[in-house]
């Protein structure tokens, strides 16, 4: 039996219009363990929510996948898969924006009785039924009431838990979350990390969470990677990376998320604007934004290598980083 | 406020714009050149008999008299006497609304038969060969006028296999049905590429959305995805341009009845105006700014049932 569940190698998402192509998942490579939890991070247009959607294929129809992606079902090796075959058989996703992500006009109960319906042939009763269970186990009070409600009817909390009951109707064993608490209030984020974060212990799940929020990937992950540019530039633990990031770009982030004892000196954003992937930069992507950047930055050629066991960088002076000063 | 609620809004919001139809509708008369009562009696008649008709019809009242009366009259159904048979037009419509329900209800069943799958078909296979067959069929539809139509389709269908009678409507359940399939084929061509291409459109829109994302996550797929995730929420537009479309072919129905010879009303309306029968032409009139009225009513809350969403608009 393979430890990893899902492998993704050199992975490229690109869009072509008016005769431009442009590429903003550029050679991602990333693998997740049965049960982890591995955290994306990166700021907009960094592609780690394209990098997620290729993975399930829901790209827009434009897009073009070049890679190796393989999936492991069933404690088999992880083999090449077609997008079409995980679709309701071992992954599931949820999105950021509960409302848009319902269908409007299908009862919630309804919806999350679909996967039970298709994957495992059950009658309408029976999948209803199947459907209150998800709905009570994913905490909504009074299923068997709201099952009948329309989504515009529930308030953001809710209906992103009719989102998660929707993903596990199919019995996924990876799940992909695209920044599910960004859309909501900063009460019901926790109690929706909390729910994951259970739900991930009581079902033996693997996650792979996208977020730019560090802090919440932080509370539900183990495994930290930092995108950047279309590309990963550094992987590890998650304590680890918060203590000693090895990339400039990682130690930024973290420096410009806001806590309770940061002066405001401590607090800084970080200079300059995201790589346009119309134009990225030439070497280092960062480079024309990082405070330790050498000429040899804009020439290096991207490649993550070991810092250490489990860790990785793509920054080619990692021992230049200062660390956070907290 | 529920979705009944909504309906009874609705609802109550017509009776103002019915008010306002039956105004226009009498003004125009009042407008209308020529004097009916002469009209009645003809040119020879003496000014006395002018005179006893003129009382008779209370056309010497004031104009406000004679709107309430005329508002009164309708309210009870009096539409008034054809200047031509003497008979109530309301009866004369009664004879002939059979033949134009029968054809506007299979028109719109031919066109949703016709328009839903070539939507679907044209929104799924997008930029591809059948998208274009479907396009190219509804340029040619378009370009058709239904006079045309419907004498190519006598000519080339109803003839040759004599399984259509080339005009006339059927007395018998069956010959009904065989009578009115051309006349509502001509319909359904004109008024199909529009709802097609609405249609196609909405669907196109509704793929993009991302509960669809969700819906293909979860492994809906094909007719499956189609049916409960997409018609539903794509229908919306399509039912609203199918009722304008026909309030259009309301007044194409005139057009259709005369090439299929078929007793309706736009054959009635088209005969009252030749003959100068101005209570037939008025209600006549009425009835299709009615009609048109219902239709729009129909399709607000067929629109208001089909999503759960209104309510909160309304």
């Amino acid at each position: 039996m393979s430890e990893h569940i899902l492998e993704v190698r050199d992975l490229e998402v690109s869009f072509t219009a008016h005769g431009q192509t442009v590429t903003p998942v550029d050679g991602v490579s990333l693998s997740v363990t049965r049960g982890e939890a591995l955290g994306i991070a990166g700021e907009s247009g960094s592609g780690k929510s394209l990098t997620l959607k290729s993975i399930i294929g829901l790209l827009p129809p434009n897009a073009t996948v070049v890679g190796d992606l393989r999936y492991a079902l069933d404690d088999e090796e992880p083999i090449p898969y077609a997008p079409a075959d995980v679709h309701g058989h071992g992954i599931s996703i949820i999105f950021q924006e509960p409302m848009t992500a319902l269908n409007p006009t299908m009862r919630v109960g309804d919806l999350i009785a679909e996967g039970p319906r298709i994957h495992h042939g059950l009658d309408k009763k029976a999948a209803r039924v199947k459907a209150v269970d998800l709905m009570r186990q994913v905490g909504i009070p009074t299923p068997e009431r709201r099952a009948r409600m329309w989504p515009h009817q529930l308030s953001g909390g809710l209906r992103q838990r009719v989102m998660i009951a929707a993903a596990l109707s199919t019995e996924p064993s990876l799940l992909l979350c695209d920044e599910p608490t960004t859309a909501l209030d900063v009460s019901i984020q926790d109690q929706i990390l909390g729910l994951l974060q259970e739900l991930r212990g009581s079902l033996g799940m693997s996650v792979v969470f996208v977020s730019h929020d560090l802090a919440v990937l932080g509370e539900l992950c183990d495994r930290l990677a930092i995108m950047y540019g279309g590309r990963i530039v550094e992987t590890g633990p998650v304590d680890e990376v918060f203590a000693d990031p090895q990339h400039p770009y990682t130690e930024a982030l973290m420096t410009s998320v806001p806590s309770f004892d940061a002066t405001a000196e401590q607090l800084r954003g970080i200079d300059g604007r995201p790589p346009d992937p119309r134009a990225f930069p030439p070497g280092c992507r960062f480079a024309p934004r990082c405070q330790y950047a050498r000429d040899e930055c804009r020439s290096a050629v991207h490649e993550l290598r070991d810092v250490s066991a489990g860790r990785t960088t793509a920054c080619i002076y990692p021992e230049l980083i200062q660390g956070v000063k907290r | 406020m529920g979705r009944f609620g909504f309906v009874a809004k609705r609802l109550l919001q017509t009776i103002p714009m019915l008010f306002g139809i039956v105004l226009i509708v009498f003004l125009v008369l009042q407008i209308t050149p020529g004097d009916p009562a002469r009209q009645i009696v003809g040119l020879r008649a003496s000014e006395a008999e002018l005179q006893e008709v003129r009382e008779e019809l209370g056309l010497d009242d004031p104009v406000l008299v004679q709107y309430v009366r005329y508002v009164g009259n309708v309210l009870q159904g009096d539409l008034g006497y054809s200047y031509k048979s003497r008979k109530p037009v309301s009866e004369i419509i009664g004879e002939r609304i059979d033949v134009t329900l029968w054809l506007m209800g299979s028109g719109i069943l031919l066109t949703v038969l016709i328009s839903v799958p070539l939507g679907v078909i044209g929104a799924l296979r997008k930029d591809r060969a059948a998208d274009h067959v479907i396009r190219g069929l509804g340029l040619v539809g378009l370009s058709m006028p239904p006079f045309w139509t419907g004498v190519i389709l006598l000519l080339l269908v109803a003839i040759p296999t004599g399984w259509f009678p080339a005009g006339g409507f059927g007395e018998t359940f069956p010959d009904k049905v065989r009578s009115i399939f051309l006349p509502a084929l001509t319909l359904a061509i004109a008024s199909s590429p529009f709802i097609i291409r609405g249609l196609r459109a909405s669907i196109i829109s509704v793929m993009e959305s991302e509960y669809i994302s969700t819906a293909r996550s979860i492994g809906v797929a094909g007719g499956r995805l189609v049916r409960r995730f997409v018609l539903r929420n794509s229908a919306g537009p399509a039912i609203t341009l199918l009722a304008i479309e026909m309030g259009y072919l309301l007044f194409g129905a005139v057009v259709i009845e005369t090439t299929f010879a078929l007793p309706g009303l736009g054959q009635g309306l088209v005969l009252a105006a030749r003959g100068r029968d101005l209570p037939s032409v008025q209600g006549y009139t009425l009835l299709f700014a009615l009609a048109v009225v219902v239709v729009y009513l129909v399709s607000d809350i067929v629109t208001a049932i089909l999503d759960p969403r209104v309510e909160i608009e309304a």
